[in-house]
């Protein structure tokens, strides 16, 4: 029992330096993880270790069946994504449209209004016309008379 | 090696992959998107991985490279929409682990482990949980035999100075 005790602890020593084998560090293992063995208080953290380790080398993961889980998720977002995309460039385009379109009329206004102009400024100019025509014809009665 | 040797290859190994993974994400979930990305990348890149010595190697520092850019990414906030369901993740998990391990012992451990930087804790968890030899090591982390020996020594140590210290502010 005290070689034992004396050669665990020389053991110990070596691990905490990292300079075990894995065949020493497999027979630390073993001993720390006897749970019916007593130890010394003192080693009581190398037993929380080795303990700690053998819980997590049984830690199992299956990928199959959860992965799908997983990228379902991630295509349900994928999806969410390209819709939100797909509305925001929507309303983008139908801003644009809008705006051309308001554009449009604007400027089909203004045409408009320049041709109206147009005319009303000939029609002024024909009235000025009639004005000499009335003379005319005022002067062309004075001599016939 | 046939597409259906690598991928048996790769189901033996998915757990130690996981495991890896863990260590770094801590997230369940986002260490298994990790390894599931691993492995498609490494089917995808048949003849890459067929060339290596040993698929399991080569996988392993896929998933340590992948772990640690994910976790960079997270930092740096990129994931920013994701933490806060991550974070649930997490604290799901914790008490999980709590209730299974039914031990405050080694939830202690755990923290131990946690608070290592992760390197020492990768190192840690490849010898310590996974097993490797130094060779394995040596090339998985792209690391010198030394300077292996030398993090896993202070990761063997600070887990060590973490529980006894503990221990003492409970008494």
């Amino acid at each position: 029992m005290k070689t034992s005790h004396n050669a665990i602890q020389a053991l110990l020593e070596k691990y905490l330096d990292g300079q075990t084998s894995l065949e020493e560090e497999m027979l630390l293992r073993r001993y720390f993880r006897d749970a019916g063995r007593p130890i010394d208080p003192e080693w009581e953290w190398a037993r929380d270790v080795f303990m700690y380790t053998q819980n997590e080398q049984q830690l199992k993961v299956s990928l199959e069946e959860p992965s799908t889980r997983l990228s379902s998720v991630i295509s349900w977002m994928r999806i969410a994504a390209s819709f939100a995309l797909l509305i925001v460039t929507s309303f983008g385009v139908y801003r644009l449209q809008e705006e051309y379109q308001e554009r449009k009329m604007q400027e089909a206004y203004i045409e408009t209004k320049k041709a109206f102009e147009l005319i009303s400024k000939q029609l002024k100019q024909a009235q000025e016309q009639l004005v000499y025509l009335d003379y005319m014809d005022q002067t062309v009665q004075k001599i016939l008379k | 090696m046939n597409q259906h040797k690598v991928i048996d290859q790769l189901q033996s190994i998915q757990s130690r992959l996981y495991r890896v993974a863990k260590r770094i994400l801590v997230s369940h979930e986002e260490s298994q998107d990790c390894v599931q990305d691993v492995m498609v990348k490494i089917l995808e890149r048949k003849e890459i991985a067929e060339q290596a010595k040993s698929i399991e190697a080569y996988a392993i520092t896929m998933v340590k490279n992948q772990s640690i850019d994910r976790l960079k990414s997270k930092q740096d906030g990129f994931l920013r929409i994701e933490e806060a369901s991550l974070e649930d993740l997490v604290s799901k998990e914790e008490e999980l682990d709590k209730t299974f391990s039914s031990s405050q012992r080694l939830q202690k451990v755990n923290d131990a482990v946690q608070h290592l930087p992760k390197k020492q804790r990768l190192v840690w968890q490849l010898r310590d949980v996974e097993g490797y030899d130094f060779e394995e090591i040596e090339s998985i982390m792209d690391m010198n035999a030394s300077a292996v020996r030398v993090t896993l020594s202070r990761a063997r140590k600070a887990i060590r100075t973490q529980i006894l210290g503990e221990n003492e502010n409970e008494s």
